[in-house]
This record gives structure tokens, C-alpha cells and sequence, in this order.
């Protein structure tokens, strides 16, 4: 086994609004697949998907943001976002 | 190897039906079965019993019921292909000739599970379900990136769920005999966008069974035996090898084994029943199990070739959309349907000359695989 360094950033591979309760995330929230350059998919949840429209091959950057919480605890990862050109 | 027939089906009505136990639901279709077969249960020699929610060893208290007890009999959980994996494992028992007759039943309650009322819950330690992910926001996935790539309209995959509802209102095993047009699909609640209410198999409780026995046996109770001609069951290979999720490299597998193994093509199918738990699978499963080249699938459904009175009907019994998914009961109760055809028992139903049959189920989450598990039988008279 070997660690390996991969991209933050990637390509929208598919998406979609979820209407339904999870464990962690109060609908609506959005969950898609990232592919990245090393041709890896990436599960994700995604976030700034109401102020940028999602679509299929945008470009994608990965985020370190809160996920849930877990009693007094938060718990972080990653998550993508829409990347905006500055 | 032994050729083995079906010489016995039987089926609940499938639905809502939460004042009924699941082994009460399983001893009606068995006794259904029994009856159809026109055999007694002392010639009963084995039995395998499919079933995930009702709790420990359910076939003995099944069996138990009608009769049946004392023999060898074994339960088996494969989620959605529990069903068609019973009847692989008790095709294999007589093929090898250990017995000359048994009995595969596939029983399932939801309303009386412990998850009446909620999804299926991802398995505990699953990353992506901890992350969002459930069954139907992965067919969502495949559903959003299917329609952009292959320009997929909304209208082709909700065309399944009308044409599945319609043949449902001619079963009357079926859960919903209701119809319904592609404005009211489409405009059904969002789950997970683009997929909408009614392009999911609902919850479901209902059982079937089918008794097996090799085929010089079979000559004495009838002389309509219905032969498995083939008999196929796969795990899923690593998702990191799996190209394009859009097609299933398992269903693809499993279906060209199945062909092989009964001498036959895609071209020689009458009747097909597969696994539309969600309407835009039917559309692809199209392509994997051989009916048509990739892109012509839109065509099969536009065209009326797969709807009653097309060359090859798809799901006449209303498929998992109309007729209903009690989860473990689904693989054996599409083989019901289709000794039905092949006997000409299917009523309205009822596919002209329908010779050879093919059966398709695929399911069950696993993280980091494409799915559980695929099954695809090929039935011939």
C-alpha cells in the first residue's frame, strides 16, 4: 500500500438533488460523483449548488467544510464545489 | 447434468398487506405451488427458502404450514436476487442429481419489516450512505448522467413506467392495476431529481414459489414442463473497473454466460421480465441483455416493440414498477409469470406463442462494488 497525492480539483461526472431525509442531511441537498484527473470517480456531497446551477463536466474543486454534527462535536470532510473563475 | 423443468408455480397477490405474517404469505403461494404441480408434500425432497426481513429460518415456519417438514431445506438472503438465487441453488440440486423435486420459495413483508415505511438503509460502515447516498439517489446519478450523454428524454423513460403500469391493471396478482400517462409520472413528487415517484417500484409485501424436478419426472405430472435452460448468478466486480455506470457490466455478463450456457441468442426471446426498479433501468437493461444495439433503446419503447402485442414484451406481469418489488419474492414471482406464458395460463397478458423466456434481477448496495448480485434465467418449453 502506498499514499498517493490527488487533484482537488475535477469534473462533474453525474449529480443529483436529493428530496428525501438522510442520517446526517435535511433535504433538499445535492450529492454527485467527481471525476478527477488520475480517472478516479469521487463520491461527494456538494455544496454552492443553489447559487451555481450543477451540470454534467463543470469543473469541480474539492473543500474541507463541516458535514454534520456529532453531539457537541462537529465533523468535517471534504466536499466539492462548483469552481468559479475569478 | 440432468435437464430440470418447473411443473409447479404459485403466487400471493401482491401489496399492502400488513395484517398477513410473512410465513403465512409464503405457505399460500407454496401451497399454490403444490396444488399447481398436482404433486402431495411428502414428494417433496428439498427446499430452498429466499427471504431478508422476517427473522431466522422463515422456510421451516413456511413448510410447516402446508406440510412440508423434515427434509432439507435452506434459507438464503441475496437482496433483490435472493429469489433467483433460491432457484439457481435448487436447479443446481437436481441438475446434479442429489434429488428429483423440490420446492424454491421467495417470500417478503415490508409493511411488517423493521424498515416498514423508510428506505432500505445503507449497511452500517458505508461511507457514501454516511455521506447521502441511498438506492434511489444512485439510480439518480445514473439516470441524470444517461439522459445528458445519450440525450435521453424525461418522456422515453417515464413511456416504462406507463407501459409496465398498463400491464399491471391486466395482472391480477399485480399491486397497482392503475393508469397513469407521462405527464403524471413526470410531474409525480421529486425524490431525487430526475427521478420522480412514480418511476419507482414501491414497497412491497407478497411471496411466490415453483416446484422443480428433473425432467423424467416432470413427464409424469404434466406434460407441459417448463425447462430452465439456463441458470446464471454473479457478484459484482470492483467499481473502480466499472467504465461507464450508465451500462451494467454485470447484467451484460451474466445475460451472454446465460445464452451460452441455453445454446440460445437475445434474438430467440419472446417474453422478458428484468429488473425495472426504477423506470430508466428497464431502458438499459435492454442494451445489456442483447435485445438491441446501444442508442436503439428509445426505439424499443417508442416503437411498442416491448409493450403487449409488440415483438417482445417486457414485464407484462407490470415488472417491479406495477406488480410490485417484495424484495426476495421478486426473482421467483417473474419466473411464475413466465411459466405462465409458456403455458398460455397469463390471461390478458397473454403473449402468442411465447416459447423461450428470459429473467433478469440485480441488487443489493455494497461500497466500492458495481451491486450485490445479478441473476439471469432462460426458461423454454
Amino acid at each position: 500500500m502506498e499514499k498517493v497525492h490527488l487533484s482537488e480539483q475535477g469534473k462533474l461526472y453525474s449529480f443529483t438533488i436529493v428530496h428525501m431525509p438522510s442520517e446526517h442531511f435535511n433535504p433538499p441537498y445535492a450529492i454527485g460523483w467527481i471525476e478527477i484527473p488520475e480517472g478516479i470517480r469521487i463520491f461527494s456531497q456538494i455544496r454552492g449548488w443553489q447559487e451555481h446551477p450543477l451540470e454534467i463536466g463543470m469543473d469541480m474543486e474539492l473543500t474541507i467544510e463541516k458535514l454534520w454534527d456529532e453531539g457537541e462535536q462537529e465533523v468535517t470532510g471534504y466536499t466539492f464545489r462548483p469552481s468559479v473563475r475569478r | 447434468m440432468r435437464e430440470v423443468a418447473i411443473i409447479g408455480v404459485g403466487s400471493t397477490v401482491f401489496g399492502k398487506l400488513p395484517e398477513r405474517l410473512p410465513y403465512e404469505l409464503g405457505a399460500e403461494a407454496a401451497w399454490a405451488a403444490v396444488r399447481d404441480a398436482g404433486i402431495t408434500p411428502k414428494d417433496v425432497q428439498f427446499a430452498y427458502c429466499s427471504n431478508l426481513y422476517g427473522g431466522m429460518v422463515i422456510g421451516q415456519a413456511v413448510l410447516g404450514e402446508i406440510g412440508i417438514a423434515g427434509i432439507e431445506l435452506t434459507n438464503i438472503e441475496n437482496a433483490c436476487a435472493g429469489g433467483a438465487t433460491a432457484l439457481r441453488k435448487a436447479w443446481w440440486d437436481i441438475a446434479s442429481g442429489l434429488y428429483n423435486m423440490g420446492i424454491v420459495i421467495g417470500v417478503e413483508s415490508m409493511t411488517t419489516s423493521p424498515i416498514a415505511g423508510k428506505l432500505i438503509p445503507p449497511a452500517k460502515g458505508d461511507i457514501t450512505g454516511e455521506l447521502g447516498m441511498n438506492m434511489v439517489a444512485r439510480f439518480a446519478l445514473l439516470q441524470r448522467r444517461y439522459m445528458d450523454i445519450f440525450n435521453v428524454s424525461l418522456e422515453h423513460i417515464a413511456k416504462v413506467s406507463v407501459k409496465n403500469h398498463h400491464n399491471g391493471c391486466l395482472n391480477p396478482y399485480s399491486q397497482y392495476k392503475k393508469e397513469f400517462t407521462i405527464e403524471e409520472i413526470i410531474s409525480s413528487r421529486p425524490i431525487c431529481e430526475p427521478i420522480t415517484l412514480l418511476q419507482c417500484c414501491p414497497a412491497t409485501d407478497g411471496a411466490a414459489a415453483v416446484v422443480l424436478a428433473s425432467r423424467d419426472l416432470a413427464k409424469r405430472y404434466t406434460n407441459k414442463p417448463v425447462i430452465i435452460a439456463a441458470s446464471v448468478l454473479k457478484s459484482g466486480d470492483y467499481a473502480f473497473r466499472w467504465e461507464d455506470i450508465t451500462f451494467s457490466d454485470m447484467t451484460y455478463q451474466c445475460a451472454n454466460d446465460a445464452y451460452e450456457m441455453a445454446g440460445l441468442g437475445p434474438e430467440d426471446v419472446d417474453v422478458c421480465e428484468l429488473h425495472d426498479a426504477f423506470a430508466v433501468n428497464e431502458l438499459q437493461h435492454y442494451v445489456e441483455l442483447g435485445f438491441c444495439e446501444r442508442g436503439e433503446e428509445v426505439r424499443l419503447i417508442e416503437d411498442g416493440v416491448t409493450e403487449l402485442g409488440g415483438k417482445l414484451p417486457v414485464n407484462t406481469s407490470g415488472g417491479l414498477l406495477a406488480k410490485g418489488h417484495p424484495v426476495s419474492a421478486t426473482g421467483v414471482a417473474q419466473i411464475v409469470e413466465l411459466v405462465w406464458q409458456l403455458r398460455g395460463q397469463a390471461g390478458k397478458r397473454q403473449v402468442d406463442h411465447a416459447k423461450v423466456c428470459l429473467a433478469h434481477v440485480i441488487g443489493g448496495e455494497v461500497a466500492g462494488l458495481e451491486s450485490g448480485a445479478v441473476a439471469v434465467h432462460i426458461l423454454k418449453r
